[in-house]
């Protein structure tokens, strides 16, 4: 078996996994840009969805910026002017709008993904949403138990982080920031990973119960991680660089909500992948070692 | 800043701003040309320091005496003698900095005592101590007086010997310790400054002044331990180990103080600039951050040296604090100033904040080392001329338009920085005094904001060269001198003539006047366009009206400096703005000043794709 992060730290209580076959998973990454596909319309439908929230708080942004800035157009000249008016109202209500459109997306969050993933495994929409809406309680016994449970690792993680940050006795602030830095590391990725296998563990929540989706998501993170990594990145990279282009009104319209509609569509491709590897998880193939018998030898 | 055309002649009350180009010109090529070496005048000062002290680093304990030669240079004579002993400014909550500041400075609160306490004070030999006055107001004890037996004729000298005790705080205000890193200021007993008439000009510790004496020489001798290194007001002329300890010897003439700063684990770094020797002294790690503090030391001195003046002292020192010493960060002493900034500075990515503070402490040379007005009475001639010369020194080093951010992606002119602070509240002018602010805001506001802010528009709209040329005046007439307020008014008339302290600075400076233009109307009809302009405030700033034509084309239009400007334009206007090139950095509020078509900028479409990646990131 791979030796790998998640299997490395299994306690003794829990299933070891079942081996990986990296063809199968290769298998899976394919057969996923297909699925993707062919659930466009629902994530078009999902995108939407995500539109119609940051409107809001757009909006409102908008208006409070211009309301401050009157008939000047917003450049470096009058740009503090706008912030130091806007501030009070615009920007303010924008927050208030942004925070509960937050509220909203995370509320609707569950019973959206869990249509969206039975929808990328093949079902039609109005299935889709009706089996969503049905596993939508088990999705949500499993992401309050990721939640939690990554959370008790990294606060684990950053226990370390703490003890070299409030180490400054060493007189080279460089090489103390540094190793702060450096250890952050770990917390971070444990905070990826559980990302990841909340991902994995709701695709997993479509067909089973709450622990035996923790166990097959927890298990495809061998399979999965460095896609939703790959993902991650992408969507960012695709997203927040794109705001500063310096480019027409019309224009950025196109590009950027072209960006945000790809965007969604790696996330459904992800997503599609995701529920391949935790279909594939099932009980362990290599059935544990029986305890070898403790044997005293006898004195002589 | 966008360049602007070139405007025709016309009749006004005030001369007409020339193109940004045209001002830019000179000071791209002052900025490349080398100050004259400066000299110290030959005379030497009236008075004599021989400050030493001997430091118990665990304890954060100085040790010392002072030994004073002092000339009464007044036309009259003296029957008391008056101390500054400012480390009593942290002794207990009632001092007058401690009401004042509810014990915190800059953000960093006070974490422990310091104090100084005299054990002995003799004039001409004669104990004094016991006859002295030491608490001048109610609860503080930071000025002592001292009654002479017999009176100080003019021209006569005093000797005065004082032994003391110094106890260090927490730095948290200018001078204490961090650990093992020691800043030494203001831990001596000084007279306050003697003016012409034989008065004292004292003043308790404030938050926000601290400054004004006598030029004097200065030595001070330090007992260290062995392996320290220090740095110290003026140059080291010697230097002997005795055991683990050492005892190094600094010296400066025509300086008005002297301090020093300490640790073991200082690195140096040192470089020169013409005749002047610099050293940086660093924490480990800081190395890289050391280099760019050396870099725009040497540049900032060319630049302040061309018109202010050249550097007339032979050695200059630069501290970078460590992280913990925030509350030492940011100070100017002569010859020697602590910088601020974190270790990390890459190369070609330009860290303004970080230039700024050390362009700001060195500009102190000038504006209150050698130019050395009342910090307290007359703040603005201290911090506010340096806040300026600091702005022109960044927009010369990064660009104008980097001079306040110089992020990639995101640039701004640090004048429109302090614009808007100068703006955030209403408060007192620039020319009030130190304790008439109501706290650090109000302060900052008016005396940094309001004054550079004031400068700049005299730069952007009558010459930047002008405006150099009327404070190199003002540096060069009044160095190693005590200028007021008066002094600085007529050198500017001296190159501007007379209107300007009376039309310009004394409203902006002492009465808080400001330039507030106020686009009113913008009408198009078939005879043609008129547009209405209201100049708010009593500061008369010329400036220029930008049109867009209905065909598109555009045309810049000097205006008098009228309060009301009523005009007639050939043709259909699209939109009009005022003040295009954004010289008048008095006006507190630039959104009305345009009238007509705004242009769309996307702000929907990027607000929108901001907030789909924020909703995606806790979505499905």
């Amino acid at each position: 078996m791979r030796p790998s992060f998640p299997g490395s730290l299994r306690p003794s209580f829990w299933p070891e996994a079942p081996e990986v076959d990296p063809e199968r998973t290769r298998k899976n990454r394919r057969a996923a840009w297909a699925d993707a596909w062919r659930a466009r319309p629902t994530t078009f439908a999902i995108h939407l969805v995500g539109l119609g929230l940051a409107s809001w708080p757009a909006w409102v942004l908008r208006n409070g910026l211009r309301r401050a800035a009157g008939p000047a157009p917003i450049e470096q000249g009058v740009l503090l002017d706008v912030l130091r008016q806007a501030k009070t109202s615009g920007v303010l209500a924008a927050t208030l709008a942004a925070f509960g459109a937050l509220a909203v997306a995370l509320a609707l969050s569950v019973p959206l993904q869990m249509t969206w993933m039975a929808a990328l495994g093949g079902a039609a929409p109005r299935d889709a949403l009706r089996r969503g809406l049905r596993r939508s309680g088990v999705a949500m016994a499993v992401s309050v138990a990721v939640v939690g449970l990554t959370a008790v690792m990294v606060a684990v993680c950053a226990i370390p982080v703490y003890v070299v940050h409030a180490a400054t006795d060493g007189p080279d602030a460089r090489l103390h920031d540094l190793l702060v830095l450096a250890s952050l590391v770990i917390p971070l990725g444990v905070s990826l990973m559980g990302l990841a296998w909340l991902d994995l563990a709701r695709a997993a929540a479509l067909r089973h119960g709450t622990k035996e989706s923790l166990k097959r998501g927890w298990w495809s993170l061998r399979d999965g991680g460095g896609t939703f990594l790959w993902v991650l990145g992408a969507r960012l990279a695709l997203g927040l660089p794109l705001l500063l282009l310096p480019i027409p009104p019309l224009a950025a319209v196109v590009v950027l909500q072209l960006a945000a509609l790809a965007g969604t569509f790696l996330r459904s491709r992800w997503l599609a992948e995701a529920r391949r590897h935790v279909m594939e998880r099932g009980v362990p193939v290599v059935p544990r070692a029986p305890r070898l018998p403790v044997v005293i030898p006898a004195n002589e | 800043m966008p360049r602007v055309r070139a405007a025709p002649a016309s009749r006004r009350s005030t001369p007409e701003p020339r193109p940004l180009s045209v001002r830019l010109a000179p000071l791209l090529l002052l900025v490349a040309a080398a100050p004259a070496a400066a000299q110290l005048p030959a005379d030497p000062p009236a008075h004599r320091y021989e400050v030493a002290a001997s430091l118990d680093p665990e304890a954060h304990v100085l040790d010392g005496s002072v030994d004073i030669q002092f000339r009464n240079t007044a036309d009259r004579p003296l029957t008391e003698l008056l101390f500054h002993l400012y480390m009593n400014a942290f002794a207990d909550d009632e001092t007058v900095f401690m009401r004042e500041s509810s014990g915190q400075l800059r953000g960093v609160g006070a974490a422990g005592r310091g104090s100084i306490e005299l054990e002995s004070l003799r004039v001409d030999g004669m104990e004094r101590l016991h006859a002295a006055d030491g608490e001048l107001v109610e609860g503080d004890r930071t000025q002592l007086s001292v009654p002479l037996v017999t009176p100080l004729e003019p021209g006569e000298t005093v000797h005065v010997e004082v032994t003391f005790v110094t106890q260090l705080p927490p730095l948290f205000a200018r001078a204490g310790y961090s650990g093992e890193f020691h800043v030494g200021a203001q831990f001596f007993p000084k007279l306050a400054k003697l003016e012409p008439d034989g008065s004292w000009a004292g003043f308790p510790y404030h938050g926000n002044g601290e400054f004004y004496a006598d030029f004097a020489r200065y030595a001070l001798v330090l007992d260290l331990p062995r392996e320290w290194p220090v740095g110290a007001t003026g140059a080291l002329v010697d230097e002997r180990t005795e055991g683990s300890r050492r005892i190094v010897r600094f010296e400066q003439a025509w300086v008005h103080d002297t301090a020093f700063v300490t640790a073991p684990w200082l690195e140096e770094l040192t470089g020169t600039e013409g005749d002047v020797r610099i050293r940086v002294l660093h924490p480990p790690g800081y190395g890289s951050a050391a280099e760019r503090h050396l870099e725009v030391t040497r540049a900032s001195l060319r630049h302040f040296g061309s018109y202010l003046g050249a550097y007339p002292y032979a050695q200059l020192t630069v501290i970078v604090p460590p992280r913990g010493a925030e509350g030492g960060a940011g100070m100017e002493y002569p010859t020697l100033f602590l910088t601020a900034g974190p270790w990390l500075a890459m190369p070609r990515l330009p860290f303004v904040a970080q230039d700024e503070v050390t362009a700001h402490e060195l500009g102190h040379q000038w504006f209150q080392g050698m130019v050395a007005s009342d910090e307290v009475t007359h703040p603005m001639l201290d911090e506010g001329l340096t806040e300026w010369i600091t702005g022109d020194a960044l927009a010369a080093l990064h660009g104008p338009e980097r001079s306040g951010i110089g992020l990639p992606f995101l640039a701004l002119d640090g004048f429109e920085i302090r614009r808007v602070w100068s703006f955030g509240k209403p408060g007192h002018p620039p020319a009030a005094p130190v304790p008439d602010f109501d706290g650090s805001g109000d302060y900052g506001a008016a005396v940094y904001g309001r004054t550079s802010s004031v400068m700049e528009t005299v730069a952007r709209t009558w010459g930047r060269e002008k405006l150099r040329s009327a404070l190199g005046h003002y540096a060069e007439r009044h160095r190693f001198g005590h200028p007021t307020p008066a002094d600085l008014y007529a050198s500017f008339d001296a190159i501007y003539g007379p209107w300007m302290s009376r039309r310009v600075l004394r409203p902006a400076l002492e009465g808080n006047q400001r330039a507030a233009l106020h686009l009113a109307n913008l009408r198009t009809d078939d005879a043609g366009s008129t547009v209405d302009l209201v100049r708010l405030g009593e500061v008369p700033v010329p400036t220029r009206l930008r049109v867009v034509r209905t065909d598109g084309s555009t045309e810049t239009i000097p205006l008098p400096a009228q309060r009301f400007f009523h005009g007639r334009l050939e043709g259909g206007v699209r939109s009009a703005r005022v003040d295009p090139g954004r010289q008048n950095l008095l006006d507190p509020d630039r959104l009305d000043d345009q009238v007509g078509e705004a242009r769309s900028t996307g702000l929907l479409a990027r607000a929108l794709h901001f907030f789909q990646v924020l909703v995606g990131s806790v979505g499905p």
